[in-house]
């Protein structure tokens, strides 16, 4: 049978297949990557706040040293610029700069070992799953899509009551309703690139079919990944955030910014705005942050969106 | 279980919002209170907030478990339906004979017997509230008690072996054993609520009397099934004409579901205390921030609530300070009860820590109480040091428990701790060194190398008690005892906090806080600590003789032994009480203080000022 030449049977942007390229092709185009990726400058911004506030997080305790673990009901809600307090103190007396960097720290911990965490997961299903196709693309394509089908608030509310909450137990829990979007993303690549010359001939030559995965079908799909990557940080932080919004976060004194913001949220009629203006706004800068960071990544990926 | 559950419903209703309780019995208002000055006026109108999803839902005053609430009980059917005995008199937990349908009962412990002699009360259909009404009460409660809520193995009215038509107006009680006269009288003729005879029948045409209970236990049954029946159809509650029949000082005028009802006065209603106001509302709202705007706007609640986290303080004086007091006058409600973290005694991880008395003296020593009370609850709460509450003042807590025999002390539990084989790690892991069961070793049961650290499960009842808990982590942390704590829906700390085996699945709950425990007047509360029903596994034989004596006897000295016994053994972990609410009352209404520390509502006593 003859099968009729159709766009996408070649690498769609007529680059060198990741797997076929040679080690200083691989690294020119990078360069290339990170080259396109300087000059979106929202990007190059939002990098380097998240590089500030990683740093605020983890360096600033070092700086600005303050006991996270007791409370002290003498000093709860105390105004900003009140003596040893710049940001005031919280609900439980604790020293809200302080409690925003302890804060961050989890959520950015969380943040992006759970999206690190879903995206190995839904890379692997959706490159296997496209890779093979068949009765188990379908199978598992239609659990995605089960899946997929449940409210996330739902089926965060049950996972968080079901286990106690810690930093591994939340990273799983929002891992698991995050790989989804990333087996789907994955998934539609790897049907593309199975039909590839460069995978036929790998076939050809003998290799496995799990190697054949991993060594050409996920390398060539990086792209979608690190661009999708990005997103699931945002996001993922964001499901965090909303989980300890709900009361169904860290146990104290572990904290992390949604749950300060739950915290805050207690005192909104007694205009305590620092306990919700800091925590607030800095999930937003986070989010958008890494959002504008993948609109850099996706650009800088896409040879066609480079050319217009 | 059934009815510890039950009163700890009520109990966590009432803890819901916070609450406080008047110095002595008595409202520390905001300077102003709810002054009582000038002639009552005949007429108006007053509303009353009901906590956020707290409203009635239920008009039969035989109450079972899931209806056995202080909105059905104190704040609605008893507007209506009087028992024998209204309690709460001028702020203190006491039995209020003015203004109960009969006078003091009379004890015969020769006999065992006890005689009630009712006043000259009447139906709001005309008929007198007669012995048979009691008698009806009796034999329903009697035929239907796995049915009411306020039901535990041993007590009323399995302790009441018969009951005796004296009179029309004169009952007596056989009991299966001599009682205290005053625990008796509090805590057990106070359930009895008189039912008139328009309800005893099967069906809505049936003849007032037919159902037979009255006369016949066993035809009890099917009586209780339409009236239960007829409870459940919310609607109808301004309608039926079952519930027209009152001999309280109200009738229903209107009801909703959603818990909005008028009330109008009884114009038969016989007793003392009149209403003065032409119509008495209830106002219900779904939370908290939705009944403080409408307060802000001053313009359909008279008595409302602040929400905890309310920028309010109390000054040395007591007076509070009020944000709304260009409108309202400020006064806490406290309340009678007590509040305590409920261990798991038969925990298999913890239950051996729990059971040595010198890790709960450690525990309770991390109990920061005056910081609580100062800070979390802003003044408007009170120590609990052992079983019996220290306010509102009352006759019955002993010099010993208001000593607090165990104060707030980080280096005497770490003192405790060191003593007994541990070796203690501030903030880090505390662990076991010198196992065995002798002197200065950890107790049996808790093996070389155990870690000293327990998960705290607490219902969420907003700031305050995330403050409290928390400073009672942090307290612990200082002490080397590491207290996890999580924060969970009421109804899943209740659920969850359940009587068991080690070896049973549900048993893995540690420690418990679900909003302490509404106690009856006399304050015994047996169910807490008795072997029988203590939910976490408490067991002493001398408590339950202590119990026994305290209930039995009618000296003194045995309710004080009990509740020194208690305050020196710790079987509870003590903390303080909030108030019930930081009541807001509309000036020019009067008549609202001192509240009920019962948590009664009386608007007969309400009015405004000509």
């Amino acid at each position: 049978m003859i099968v009729p030449e159709r766009p996408g049977a070649e690498p769609h942007d007529g680059a060198v297949p990741e797997s076929y390229a040679s080690a200083p092709q691989r690294g020119r185009r990078w360069i290339a990557v990170v080259g396109v990726f300087a000059q979106n400058r929202l990007a190059l911004v939002s990098a380097a706040f998240l590089v500030l506030f990683a740093l605020f997080c983890f360096i600033g305790p070092l700086v600005h040293s303050t006991d996270q673990v007791h409370t002290n009901l003498s000093i709860v809600n105390l105004q900003p610029g009140s003596p040893g307090h710049v940001l005031g103190t919280d609900g439980q007396g604790y020293d809200q700069l302080g409690r925003l960097m302890i804060g961050g720290q989890t959520s950015l911990e969380v943040g992006v070992a759970a999206a690190l965490l879903a995206t190995l997961v839904g890379a692997l299903v959706g490159a296997f799953s496209g890779f093979f196709g068949g009765v188990a693309d379908g199978v598992i394509m239609r659990c995605v899509d089960g899946m997929l089908a449940i409210p996330t608030v739902f089926l965060l509310l049950l996972l968080a009551a079901i286990v106690t909450p810690t930093k591994t137990t939340l990273v799983v829990i929002v891992a698991l309703i995050s790989w989804l979007v990333t087996a789907r993303l994955v998934r539609g690549e790897a049907l593309m690139l199975r039909t590839r010359d460069y995978v036929a001939a790998a076939r050809s030559m003998g290799s496995t079919s799990p190697r054949t995965v991993l060594r050409h079908i996920v390398p060539n799909s990086l792209s979608v990944i690190v661009v999708n990557a990005t997103f699931q940080v945002a996001d993922a932080i964001l499901v965090l955030a909303t989980l300890s919004y709900l009361g169904l976060g860290l146990a104290p004194p572990q904290t992390d910014l949604g749950g300060m913001l739950n915290d805050g949220m207690n005192y909104v009629y007694n205009g305590t705005w620092w306990l919700i203006w800091p925590p607030g706004v800095a999930i937003v800068a986070i989010v958008v942050a890494f959002n504008f960071i993948g609109d850099g990544m996706r650009d800088a990926f896409e040879v066609r969106l480079q050319r217009r | 279980m059934k009815k510890s559950l039950a009163i700890v419903v009520a109990g966590a209703a009432a803890g819901l919002m916070s609450l406080a309780a008047c110095s002595g019995g008595q409202s520390t208002g905001s300077g102003s209170g709810s002054s009582q000055s000038g002639a009552p006026r005949q007429g108006g109108t007053a509303t009353f907030a009901w906590l956020p999803n707290s409203v009635p839902n239920y008009i039969f005053p035989m109450n079972s478990s899931t209806y056995y609430s202080v909105q059905n009980m104190e704040q609605f059917q008893k507007l209506m339906f009087r028992p024998l005995y209204m309690y709460g008199v001028n702020g203190q937990p006491v039995v209020s004979t003015n203004a109960s349908l009969a006078y003091a009962p009379t004890f015969n412990d020769a006999k065992h017997t006890v005689t009630v002699k009712l006043r000259d009360y009447k139906w709001s259909n005309g008929e007198s509230v007669t012995a048979k009404n009691v008698v009806f009460w009796q034999h329903l409660v009697t035929a239907e008690k796995n049915n009411w809520g306020g039901y535990v193995g041993g007590l009323y009215p399995d302790n009441i072996t018969s009951v005796h038509i004296d009179n029309a107006h004169q009952v007596t009680f056989t009991l299966n054993a001599n009682y205290n006269h005053t625990w008796f009288w509090y805590n057990e003729l106070t359930y009895i609520t008189p039912l008139p005879m328009a309800w005893d029948k099967t069906s809505d045409g049936a003849t007032p009397g037919s159902g037979g209970c009255t006369n016949d236990v066993s035809r009890c049954a099917a009586v209780y099934k339409y009236l239960a029946s007829q409870a459940k159809n919310l609607q109808t509650y301004a309608s039926n004409p079952l519930w027209q029949v009152v001999n309280g000082p109200w009738k229903l005028k209107s009801f909703q579901s959603n818990g909005n009802a008028t009330f109008v006065p009884n114009s038969k209603y016989s007793g003392p205390d009149k209403p003065h106001l032409a119509e008495f509302k209830t106002l219900a709202f779904t939370s908290t921030d939705a009944e403080v705007n409408e307060l802000r706007s001053g313009s359909s609640i008279s008595v409302g609530y602040l929400p905890a986290t309310a920028n309010v303080s109390k000054s040395a004086s007591g007076a509070a300070s009020n944000p709304m007091s260009s409108s309202y006058n400020l006064v806490p409600w406290y309340w009678w009860g007590i509040d305590y973290l409920q261990p798991n005694y038969n925990n298999p991880k913890v239950g051996p820590l729990f059971k040595q008395l010198y890790i709960r003296q450690a525990l309770q020593h991390v109990v920061d109480q005056p910081s609580v009370i100062k800070g979390a609850l802003k003044g408007f709460g009170s120590p609990t040091n052992g079983p019996v509450p220290l306010e509102p003042k009352n006759p019955y807590a002993s010099s010993y428990e208001r000593s607090n025999p165990y104060p707030f002390s980080v280096s005497a539990a770490e003192t405790l701790l060191k003593s007994h084989g541990w070796s203690v790690v501030p903030d880090g892991k505390t662990t076991c060194t010198t196992a065995g069961s002798g002197p200065g070793q950890c107790g049996p049961g808790i093996a070389k190398g155990t870690a000293l650290t327990f998960n705290l499960m607490y219902a969420d009842y907003g700031p305050a008690y995330d403050q409290s808990m928390n400073l009672f982590r942090s307290n612990a942390s200082k002490a080397g005892i590491a207290v996890n704590v999580q924060k969970a829906p009421f109804n899943t700390v209740i659920g969850d906090t359940v009587r068991c085996k080690p070896t049973d699945s549900n048993c893995s709950w540690q420690l418990s806080e679900y909003g302490g425990w509404a106690l009856r007047p006399y304050p015994t509360v047996g169910q807490l600590f008795s072997t029988a029903t203590s939910d976490g596994g408490w067991n002493d034989p001398k408590i339950d003789g202590l119990i026994a004596a305290a209930t039995r006897g009618n000296s003194n000295a045995a309710l004080t032994a009990y509740q020194d016994y208690l305050a020196k053994q710790v079987p509870l972990i003590w903390q303080p009480l909030p108030v019930q609410q930081l009541t807001e009352i509309v000036k020019g209404l009067n008549g609202v203080t001192p509240l009920n520390p019962m948590l009664t509502l009386t608007p007969e006593n309400w009015y405004f000022t000509k």
